[in-house]
């Protein structure tokens, strides 16, 4: 094929040839004579010399130059391509991965249309022999059309896909390109072959969504080509919401940004349960952004929800903001602690409390009107508080109670007098325990479910007091093991009695450990352990699409709802859902209409930036080869089905280089 | 050492840009800060200058016998001492004078130079003449004494251009018509002509017993040969060109000036004669200073002499 160069814009470098000659040019004679008191001790000239001189300056001009032209060219890494004997179609065709990108951005004008259009096209053009599998992709990526089976046809296959096409709309995510790109890598090299393996990229290329390119590169047997659809446009976006102030009035903060090359004139439109509210006007100048600030009244207990919408343009996914508002009632606490030490572990409860997290406590209630209970050691409290607390809980009411100091609380003979539970045999040992086997399952544990926040190495307890199993799977909150021991003794109990529960710690926290009320295993435990007993109005302003909300747990009937103004409500079961379209997500208990609990999901800031990459960025950054022409290996063309071999001619034009160099040094040395 | 702030310490560039030649000297004079006051000799001579007590070891020919007579003590009477000095600046006015790459050329220098050592010269109660110079007198003012003289020379100075080449002979003629035995004589000159000339011309003057002190100005350009690059240089003088590679030049021309100088250097030696080789670096005040002192040397010599004998 000949001579081609796998870095051309190296070669740029070249420019670099000029610096000799213009030293050379500095170094020449002045034209212009220049005048000197008297020459009478200036030697006369050596004609001669000065003759060889000016070959010998030429010379080394000449070499310098050449040593410059051939560092650049290693730079620009020279090769020879020639064609292998065998090809492609000898082997059975290559193997193609087409990707559609289905994230919001290509909703901007005829964007999708565009992407699905050119790889229908290249559909058409694969060759018989060749195979093919079709993937749709935003932040992840998923599989439409796998690779051949035995007995599937080309043709059938490629209608297949196109039917698969045509359901296709794109959607309200952001753009990864990595994680397409690895689902495309595991399919291509699922089988063992030497087929030329080919993925296709049919996308606006978003700058945006390259973010973890620089962490991951296609293989090297894998080429990739890009295929951009569209341009850049103008795209003015709400990004952010702030609500500051509460009941009867608010003040709403919002964000407004312009990524645009020109100055535009834009209407933010504010709209509250449902009713139009507020217009501003608002000018921006390319890439910057403003903020439009509202005044709204808000109700003293009812949720509120709203959105924010700037005048519609060319990407109409991100015009529109949606946020919720919750009124934040206090749960009232019953907060009782005992005698000893068991006053000190009271306060580190009360603090961690009051240390952080989403939920409000009023720690002042009476026993009168509280919502739960927390005795922390009861030993030394007033029998009528428990009595009282103990009816509470039968009322309806829900109650915590953390042992004291003492090794097995009166509590915890009780309830192993009551038979619900018994002491393992020999557990009874003193001795630091090691948390480390957990029942996740109990949504109490919520926050430490995932891997990052499981490790409660850094959290001791002592003084654990062992209940052997034997409860229902459901009362065991989490368990302890000594190391070795897999018994699965459970560390504490959720106990329903009658209409109300009572959860009950089988240990107390080691008061040596520093920083109890700040850690970030006891502080959300206790959090986690109060919410659970009493579901609370919770303040979440809004989040991403994507982003999976958790509802609390619940035994009495509840429903979620995703809408807007124009979409139907929907109920869903879980006690998690994943918002995939901007609007409110809503938790109503029974079949209240009011919702208890509500927050908004918008479109990821970062999909709104309609910056793209070039083809030849693209594939430079995510492919491991070099980077060649995007429109080499399209389907059908003679070039695909050429498998070329590369002889690399950098290292000579180095060598070249380095020669250069030497002789230049000894010929300046010599003609010195 | 002058006063660096003094705007006697004005730097050359500067100096060389003031067209009032009275003024630059006076300048460069102030800058010397000592050594202008008359009368740096009691002597005698026709002009009384003070009475002074009679202390042991003064002549007893210097006593007031009339004072004595008077007032019954004994006075010395002193008197403002005539040098009887007659001083002649020989200034070479040719065209390799008009050189310079500190922003003044070896003229303008030499021509302040001139200028101060005349201001001096007058203070002293010398006689100062000028003969400006090239291949042939272009200005010849016979010394005296007197502001009119001083004036009459800063004009001469102020007037002449360099031009043309070097060639003492005329000079020689008639610096021996006009220069009395045992002057002195300053020649301010680059020396860049041929060896004989020069030595001739040194020679003459001091055939003539003059005192003669020899002040060579020399640009750093000259001295150093500074070029870095390859150039085409056109001789001042007689407009010849040379394409010089300086590197390869350098060697050969600095040696050929050393021997010029070197050999100029050893007649002034055997000849008695004060050479002095100055860069239009050097401060100006600095030269000045080592003129006067051998000037100083040249009063006192001829003092001693004449009251010797």
């Amino acid at each position: 094929m000949g001579f081609t160069l796998l870095s051309p814009l190296l070669l740029a470098a070249i420019g670099l040839a000029a610096v000799p000659w213009i030293l050379h040019r500095m170094q020449r004679p002045e034209r212009k004579p220049v005048a000197f008191s008297s020459l009478m001790f200036v030697p006369p000239p050596n004609r001669e010399i000065v003759r060889r001189k000016q070959i010998q300056h030429w010379i080394l001009l000449l070499m310098r130059i050449a040593a410059l032209i051939l560092l650049a060219l290693a730079f620009a890494q020279p090769a020879w391509r020639t064609v292998k004997a065998q090809t492609i179609q000898d082997q059975g065709g290559a193997r193609h991965v087409f990707a559609i990108d289905t994230s919001a951005s290509m909703q901007v004008l005829d964007h999708f249309d565009q992407a699905r259009r050119e790889l229908t096209a290249a559909l058409d053009a694969l060759g018989g022999e060749e195979d093919f599998a079709l993937l749709a992709f935003d932040e992840t990526a998923e599989t439409l059309l796998p690779f051949r089976a035995a007995e599937e046809t080309l043709s059938s296959r490629v209608a297949l896909a196109k039917e698969r096409l045509a359901a296709l709309v794109p959607g309200w995510r952001a753009t990864h390109h990595v994680p397409m790109m690895q689902l495309a890598e595991r399919l291509l090299l699922d089988t063992q072959t030497d087929r030329a393996m080919h993925v296709h990229v049919y996308s606006d290329l978003q700058r945006t969504g390259l973010a973890e390119a620089l962490e991951w590169r296609a293989p090297v047997a894998i080429q990739v080509h890009a295929h951009r659809v569209g341009a850049a446009v103008d795209n003015g976006r709400v990004e952010a919401v702030a609500i500051d102030g509460g009941a009867p009035e608010a003040t709403l903060r919002a964000r407004v940004r312009h990524l645009g090359a020109e100055k535009i004139e834009r209407t933010v439109q504010l709209q509250l349960d449902g009713q139009p509210m507020q217009e501003k006007s608002v000018q921006l100048e390319p890439g910057t952004a403003r903020t439009v600030v509202f005044t709204i009244p808000l109700p003293e207990s009812a949720p509120a929800r709203g959105y924010l919408r700037i005048t519609p343009d060319a990407m109409s996914a991100d015009d529109t903001f949606y946020f919720a508002y919750n009124p934040q009632p206090a749960t009232r606490v019953l907060l009782r602690t005992g005698t000893g030490a068991a006053v000190v572990l009271g306060k580190i409860v009360e603090l961690a409390l009051m240390n952080s997290g989403p939920l409000r406590w009023d720690l002042t209630a009476g026993p009168e009107d509280y919502d739960v209970a927390l005795i922390v050691g009861s030993e030394g409290l007033e029998a009528s508080l428990l009595a009282q607390v103990e009816a509470g809980v039968r009322a309806g009411k829900a109650a915590m109670l953390i042992p004291g100091s003492a090794r097995l609380q009166p509590e915890l003979a009780a309830l192993l007098a009551s038979g619900r539970a018994r002491v393992a045999p020999g557990a009874e040992s003193q001795g630091a325990f090691a948390l480390h086997w957990l029942n996740f399952q109990h949504p109490v544990l919520r926050p430490f479910r995932s891997a990052e926040h499981n490790d409660f190495s850094a959290l001791r307890f002592t003084r654990v007091h062992p209940i052997e199993p034997g409860l229902a799977q459901e009362q065991i909150i989490f368990t302890f093991e000594e190391s070795g021991n897999d018994a699965g003794i459970p560390g504490a109990v959720d106990i329903p009695l009658d209409a109300g529960r009572m959860l009950f710690w089988a240990f107390s926290p080691e008061l040596d450990a520093s920083n109890l009320t700040k850690s970030t295993r006891f502080v959300p435990l206790v959090q986690e352990c109060m919410a659970y007993l009493h579901v609370p109005v919770r303040a979440v302003a809004e989040q991403t699409i994507g982003a999976t909300s958790r509802f609390p747990a619940t035994d009495d009937a509840w429903r979620i709802v995703h809408a807007d103004a124009a979409k139907e409500e929907a109920p869903h079961g879980g006690v998690e859902f994943t918002a995939t379209t901007p609007g409110w997500t809503a938790w109503h208990e029974g079949d209240s209409a009011a919702p208890r609990w509500i927050q908004a999901a918008n479109l990821a800031v970062e999909e709104s930036n309609l910056e793209q990459v070039s083809e030849a960025e693209y594939v430079l950054r995510l492919s491991s080869q070099n980077m060649v022409a995007a429109a080499d290996g399209v389907p059908g063309t003679a070039k695909d089905e050429e498998e070329t071999e590369t002889w690399p001619l950098g290292p000579y034009a180095l060598m070249g280089f380095a020669c250069m160099l030497v002789m230049e040094n000894s010929y300046a040395a010599r003609t010195r | 050492m002058p006063d660096p702030a003094t705007p006697a310490t004005m730097d050359m560039e500067t100096l060389s840009k003031i067209g009032d030649l009275d003024l630059i000297a006076r300048t460069v004079v102030h800058g010397m800060g000592v050594g202008i006051h008359t009368g740096l000799l009691s002597g005698t001579s026709a002009e009384f200058k003070q009475y002074r007590p009679y202390s042991q070891g003064d002549d007893i020919r210097w006593i007031d016998w009339r004072a004595y007579g008077r007032s019954d003590r004994l006075y010395v009477k002193e008197y403002q001492e005539e040098s009887n000095l007659r001083a002649m600046i020989l200034l070479d006015c040719s065209a390799s004078m008009d050189y310079g790459t500190l922003g003044w050329t070896k003229f303008a220098y030499a021509r302040i130079l001139a200028a101060a050592l005349c201001l001096i010269l007058q203070h002293q109660h010398d006689r100062v003449g000028l003969l400006n110079y090239h291949h042939q007198v272009i200005d010849h003012i016979p010394p005296k004494s007197g502001p009119r003289q001083s004036r009459l020379i800063w004009s001469a100075l102020h007037n002449v251009k360099p031009a043309g080449h070097t060639d003492p002979g005329p000079t020689l003629s008639l610096l021996g018509e006009i220069l009395p035995a045992r002057g002195m004589a300053i020649l301010i000159s680059d020396l860049l002509h041929p060896l004989d000339a020069v030595l001739r011309q040194l020679r003459s003057l001091r055939a003539r017993r003059h005192d003669v002190m020899v002040l060579s100005i020399a640009d750093p350009a000259e001295i150093g040969f500074t070029f870095t690059r390859p150039v085409t240089l056109v001789d001042m003088e007689h407009n010849s060109e040379v394409k010089v590679i300086p590197e390869d030049a350098r060697d050969a021309y600095l040696e050929n000036r050393r021997r010029h100088f070197e050999a100029i250097r050893q007649s002034c030696l055997e000849s008695e004669m004060t050479l002095t080789e100055i860069s239009t670096e050097t401060p100006l005040p600095q030269v000045l200073r080592a003129v006067m002192q051998h000037r100083l040397h040249l009063v006192r010599t001829s003092s001693r002499r004449g009251g010797g004998g």
